[in-house]
């Protein structure tokens, strides 16, 4: 009895491969199917019913439940998660901040063809904006923010006359691109603001000619150049496991709950979904603004013409401006909560009314 | 729909009287000729599966020295997916058979195909 006891259990912990209700439902039956295959004398399990049980066991972990829209949803919450792992591992590395002036200057000039002019005083640098008592005539100004860490820009001013802006704009634009830049189109903003972005080896740039406006609060010069510093090989590598982990690690989680809702009561399961709903919305919109982001470009700063992975990486950081803390702070609360509802005790559904750890104390 | 073999094979096991899962084990591993083992992750990821999509039934529990037995019965529904299988494999061996009667085949290959 003491090498059947020892295959037992040896089987008990084999076992635990599967998921708590699985073993609930299926263990004892398992277990007693296990222990009638059994050889005479046989102490510990053949190996390839080691191998059988833990691949199952596995598979049923990361299985989805409800079949093509089980695995949607939790494809899209997964990916979503990642998508912040990435984000978070990028925050935690830290983002390269804004260029030097010397670096900026060269950028502008190799896009523009002449360096800027009236460079008078220190160089000036700003958090998120500008107060309104920066020196105008200091045409190189850097924009190093907290909150913005992931767009940190040094702009580059030119006091050319107005009328010409649109002209220096579409020869830089060619310059570039005989340069062997990775220039975006042109693209043209009410009132009449005409600019374009490009990619370097180092660096991004966004070349601008802006429109006079004798009512504006401060003055802002005819050409500027906003130029962003490309990220470290290990920043993205960073990112990337941020994803990647961040991928692994929920699947089995969102599986999880999906497994769990199966087998509460019909309120509950209702419940479940009405909490869990607004994260997959949210999901599935920041994943449709990733992919806009990734393959169309957007709008507005330096960087529309990065790499698609990088512009994937990096989409958390720009889709959360327009979203908002308090979004993925309300997001993550309904996720807890969500996880929380899910784990509650539920109506079983089809178990034994012993439980099978039981059972396997009291076998003689 | 296609079964895979070892589907195919215990979903026939049980077309005669219902068996609980070690017994299935046993009659796979005869009705294929030894050549089928199926392993116990195997064969509850099969029954929960058949279960689930209504072509077996738990037709009654056993519960003798603390082991645990069900016994596994085939639904009318499980019986028609087995019957369009063999159908299905019926109508593939037919054909092949038909294209190989003019080719020379050696040994019990022959006799089998013909």
């Amino acid at each position: 009895m003491i090498g059947k006891d020892r295959l037992r259990r040896s089987y008990q912990r084999l076992l635990r491969v599967y998921p708590r209700w699985y073993r609930r439902e299926w263990g004892l039956e398992m277990m007693t199917t296990m222990l009638d295959d059994a050889a005479p004398g046989q102490r510990r399990p053949a190996f390839g019913d080691v191998l059988d049980v833990l691949r199952a066991g596995v598979r049923m972990r990361l299985r989805p439940p409800y079949g093509v829209g089980g695995v949607f949803v939790v494809a899209v919450v997964s990916l979503y998660l990642a998508l912040v792992g990435a984000a978070a591992a990028l925050a935690l590395v830290g983002y390269p901040g804004p260029p030097s002036e010397a670096q900026a200057i060269a950028a502008a000039t190799s896009a523009v063809g002449i360096q800027p002019q009236n460079l008078a005083g220190p160089p000036v640098r700003c958090g998120a904006f500008c107060d309104f008592t920066h020196d105008p005539a200091d045409q190189v100004v850097a924009y190093d923010s907290a909150i913005f860490d992931h767009s940190d820009f040094t702009r580059v001013g030119y006091g050319i006359p107005w009328d010409d802006a649109t002209g220096v704009v579409a020869r830089s634009r060619q310059r570039l691109i005989d340069a062997g830049w990775s220039v975006g189109p042109t693209k043209t903003w009410s009132p009449g603001v005409v600019e374009f972005d490009a990619a370097g080896a180092e660096v991004w740039i966004m070349v601008r000619a802006n429109v006079k406006d004798p009512d504006a609060l401060y003055e802002v010069a005819a050409v500027e150049v906003d130029v962003q510093k490309g990220f470290s090989s290990s920043a993205l590598i960073a990112a990337f496991g941020g994803f990647v982990g961040g991928f692994l690690s929920s699947w089995p989680v969102v599986v999880w709950v999906l497994q769990r809702h199966r087998r509460h009561s019909r309120t509950r399961r209702h419940v479940i979904v009405a909490v869990a709903a607004p994260v997959f919305v949210v999901a599935s919109l920041t994943l449709w603004a990733v992919a806009v982001l990734a393959i169309v470009g957007s709008s507005g700063h330096a960087g529309d013409v990065r790499d698609p992975l990088t512009a994937v990486l990096l989409a958390p950081q720009a889709a959360a401006p327009g979203l908002g803390a308090p979004v993925f702070v309300g997001v993550g609360l309904l996720m807890l909560s969500a996880l929380a509802l899910a784990g509650g005790p539920s109506r079983g559904g089809g178990a034994p009314t012993r439980t099978w750890q039981h059972d396997i104390r009291a076998t003689g | 729909m296609r079964l895979p073999e070892p589907t195919f094979f215990i979903l026939t096991a049980l077309t005669d009287q219902p068996l609980h899962g070690y017994g299935v084990m046993l009659a796979v591993r005869e009705l294929s000729g030894q050549r089928l083992k199926l392993r116990p992750g195997t064969l509850y990821a099969a029954l929960d599966r058949l279960v689930d999509e209504g072509l077996l039934i738990i037709d009654r529990e056993e519960v003798t020295s603390g082991r645990l037995r069900r016994y596994y019965r085939l639904t009318d529904a499980g019986a028609g997916t087995l019957a369009a299988e063999v159908e299905r494999l019926r109508a593939n061996a037919t054909v092949a058979a038909r294209r190989l009667r003019g080719r020379q085949l050696p040994g019990p290959a022959a006799a089998g195909a013909l």
